[in-house]
């Protein structure tokens, strides 16, 4: 079964209207969550000072809270096809509540993956402040990683959109839980990609929106047999070219 | 510009032999002889028979770990020569460009089809005309197994299909031990009948709309059986459950009666499974067969295609892949789009125009009496409710707005034979389905229902299903495609397949017989052949579902 355009096309309106807002909030960049605050103390004082400074300045909990808002901007319209199947398959009277389990489980695992990230971004930015050499190192993994057989099979196991119950409490908990293992499949496949633009000093939103592009792109790719290949997964700037040059040729006849 | 005519594999091959009554070699002999010629070649050489079988699916690189199913691994086929040299495979290039091509549950399903089958019916007749001193307009045959012939029984395979010889005392290409039938003990035939048993026919013909998006109202907006005649509008689909009519019957029909399952092991034969099942040399002539339906259809049935960009374009529109054929040794390609192969008149094949026809392209060789049109099946439904209408009194919107009233509860495996299950409706939503009914009126069209088996899994894909709700007869479909589906690391991503059968007529005469107000519908799945220990199919959940204006 499919769902009806009119369905089909609210979902989508309301997911990327939600994942437009909080881009603007990003760049907006309230209490600076988004970026690493450096002084002259955190850049070249003593070890100790220098961290509780860097500390002060960027506190975990708001850096998380930025984290956070980072992924529901980037991953959110990925969700699109999972939330149109959860509709679809669902009482009506209890589609958004099982939709938004399914993205409650989805983000916590994300936030999870944060708690590491976001120490990790804070730990090198200690050992390394305002250096290009973190994000070209994670770029490198990205790449290796990008190409690898585990990405592949990550990125499998995100097509794996299973049949929820449709009765009671094990429809909600399975809801809750396909968020969880989607979540996971995501962070598998994507983690390198998203810790490269939060290890720029510079730039890091233009690299955040590229980010977002490749990784929407590689979901939509149809699963593959993993083996290490390389592969541009740039289905998305596919899609939009051909089918611009259809509507320039069907407005040229 | 060359133009071609496919002849029937019996009534023009001497009832399905090598040789015709004046002595002469029949297109058969010439079809064995040039499949020998590329089955001599290894499979790194684009023109090989194991290369072009990888273009429609394989068990090579995509290997299957199962223990229960490795006997489908190419490595374990005995049927594949040693001369293929599987160990030594083309470059990545190579794979990447060509194999694991074929459409199916998809609108490209004809399409896909036409241009492999043009692909290597060009690289048979090089082989003939240039290697063999063979005839310059051989064309490939079909057999037509609906065909009422008083002639020959051409429900069965032709002779030249189960010799072991050829007439030149070489071993015939054609035969494949591993090709177990309809009853499973290697007696080979197809099952002909109506639509009330596991039997493949051509009422698919009688379908006159070729997608969603090509129907011209709204009274055919889900076509006549409930699916359209080419399938769902999807992109790149190598295995996917938007099965058109033509797909499911008699395509995926023969496929399972052909390949059948070995009564000695259970085994799946090689015609049952698409990854195995362009290794079989029938597998061409059932696809030519196919191929001449929807010529058929176009050019008797006067039925046009959907003129959907997305579908002339092909799959490029949508990001995917294209479409593309290699056409000599070094792996030139032939890439081509569904508007490419829009009809046999004018195939644009390589820059050139290539055109081939049929010897038949009567619409129907079983079904004779059409059934009731979409309009006058309304009228009918209507009149049934009881509803007063006026001819052409009433208007359908193109809006489908489907819903889900009623689901089994957990995951369903099915028993050798037959299954029974409650399929739970929701109150409240079951609700607006009979007032629907019951409310029915010129302006207010009474919903249809749909019951759906989502998720289903296994390995059987020789089988059939026959689906009965409260004791009545749905349909039978064939498990084609299963496998690949069930697998993590293919292209469906362990999905299973979905199948959606229209039960508005049972639930109608549930209305009638004031029986409409309950909890539950009861659903019995039976399975045509037997299932053995390791090899059920599961069915992760039935989905009953109304679908509204």
């Amino acid at each position: 079964m499919k769902l009806s355009n009119t369905s089909s096309w609210a979902i989508r309106i309301t997911i990327i209207s939600i994942s437009l807002f909080v881009w603007v909030l990003l760049l907006i960049n309230p209490g600076n969550i988004m970026t690493i605050e450096h002084c002259h103390v955190t850049v070249s004082g003593p070890p100790a000072t220098s961290l509780s400074m860097l500390l002060d300045m960027n506190p975990f909990i708001p850096q998380l809270f930025g984290w956070g808002l980072m992924v529901i901007a980037m991953m959110l319209p990925k969700l699109i096809p999972a939330i149109k199947s959860i509709y679809v398959h669902s009482f009506k009277r209890y589609r958004f509540l099982y939709a938004f389990l399914f993205v409650l489980g989805y983000l916590s695992i994300w936030m999870i993956a944060g708690v590491f990230m976001v120490a990790v971004i804070l730990g090198l930015n200690f050992l390394m402040p305002l250096s290009y050499i973190p994000a070209i190192g994670t770029f490198i993994i990205a790449i290796v990683w990008e190409f690898s057989p585990i990405k592949q099979r990550f990125l499998n196991l995100g097509h794996d959109h299973r049949i929820l119950p449709a009765f009671g409490w094990p429809a909600s908990r399975d809801s809750l839980l396909y968020g969880f293992r989607h979540g996971m499949w995501c962070v598998g496949s994507g983690w390198a990609l998203m810790l490269f633009p939060m290890l720029l000093p510079k730039m890091h939103n233009l690299a955040m929106i590229m980010v977002t592009f490749i990784m929407i792109s590689e979901h939509m790719e149809h699963p593959r047999f993993p083996k290490w290949r390389f592969h541009l997964r740039f289905k998305l700037l596919r899609i939009l070219i051909a089918q611009t040059k259809i509507k320039l040729k069907l407005q040229v006849n | 510009m060359s133009k071609y005519l496919r002849k029937n594999a019996w009534d023009a091959n001497n009832g399905g032999q090598f040789i015709e009554k004046s002595n002469e070699f029949t297109a058969l002999f010439w079809y064995a002889k040039a499949v020998q010629v590329m089955q001599s070649r290894p499979i790194e050489n684009p023109t090989s028979w194991w290369f072009y079988a990888a273009i429609h699916g394989e068990f090579l690189i995509n290997e299957i770990k199962d223990p229960n199913y490795k006997y489908l691994n190419w490595k374990n086929i005995s049927y594949i020569s040693p001369k293929a040299d599987l160990t030594a495979l083309p470059s990545s290039n190579l794979v990447d460009s060509f194999w694991d091509q074929c459409q199916h549950g998809t609108w490209f399903f004809p399409p896909w089809h036409r241009g492999y089958l043009v692909a290597l019916e060009n690289i048979l007749r090089d082989i003939i005309i240039n290697e063999l001193s063979g005839p310059s307009d051989w064309s490939l045959p079909y057999w037509n197994y609906l065909n009422q012939s008083t002639a020959y029984a051409e429900f069965k395979i032709p002779p030249a299909f189960t010799e072991s010889t050829l007439p030149d005392g070489t071993a015939n290409p054609l035969y494949v031990p591993e090709r177990y039938g309809p009853t499973g003990n290697s007696d080979i035939y197809v099952q002909v009948g109506p639509n009330i048993q596991t039997s493949a026919n051509d009422e698919c013909q009688w379908n006159e709309t070729y997608s969603a998006s090509a129907a011209n109202n709204a009274s055919n907006n889900s076509g006549l059986f409930g699916q359209f005649y080419g399938g769902g509008e999807t992109g790149f689909s190598h295995g996917g459950s938007e099965t058109g009519d033509l797909e499911m019957n008699p395509h995926n029909f023969v496929h399972g009666m052909v390949g059948g399952e070995s009564n000695s092991n259970n085994q799946n034969g090689l015609m049952g499974v698409p990854a195995t099942a362009a290794l079989d040399p029938i597998f061409y002539l059932h696809h030519a067969n196919i191929d001449r339906m929807w010529a058929a259809w176009n050019q008797t049935g006067k039925n046009n295609n959907t003129a959907n960009p997305n579908w002339l374009h092909g799959p490029t529109a949508q990001g995917d892949r294209r479409f593309e054929m290699p056409i000599d040794p070094s792996g030139t390609a032939w890439p081509f789009t569904p508007e490419d192969v829009n009809s046999t008149e004018h195939v644009n094949y390589n820059g050139q125009t290539y055109t081939y026809t049929y010897d038949d392209l009567s619409l129907t060789s079983y079904e004779t009496i059409p059934p009731t049109k979409l309009h006058e099946k309304m009228l009918e439904r209507f009149s049934k409710l009881g509803v007063r209408t006026v001819e052409k009194g009433f208007k359908m919107t193109k809006k489908r707005n489907p819903e889900l009233v009623g689901a089994s509860s957990g995951s369903l495996t099915l028993n050798s034979k037959a299954t029974k299950t409650q399929v739970k409706l929701q109150s409240s939503s079951w609700k607006s389905v009979s007032d629907s009914i019951m409310k029915a009126s010129v302006s207010k069209i009474p919903d249809e229902v749909y019951l759906q088996l989502e998720g289903v899994k296994g390995g059987s894909d020789s089988n059939f299903i026959s689906v009965y709700v409260n004791e009545k007869f749905v349909k039978s479909i064939s498990l084609f495609g299963l496998l690949s589906a069930s697998m993590t690391n293919a292209a469906h991503g362990n999905s299973g397949l979905n199948f959606k059968f229209n039960i508005t007529e049972i639930i109608d005469d549930l209305h009638l017989k004031n029986d409409l107000n309950m909890d539950s519908l009861n659903v019995e799945i039976k399975t045509k052949n037997p299932l053995v220990e390791g090899k059920e199919i599961t069915v992760d959940r039935i989905g009953i579902y109304r679908v509204g204006q």
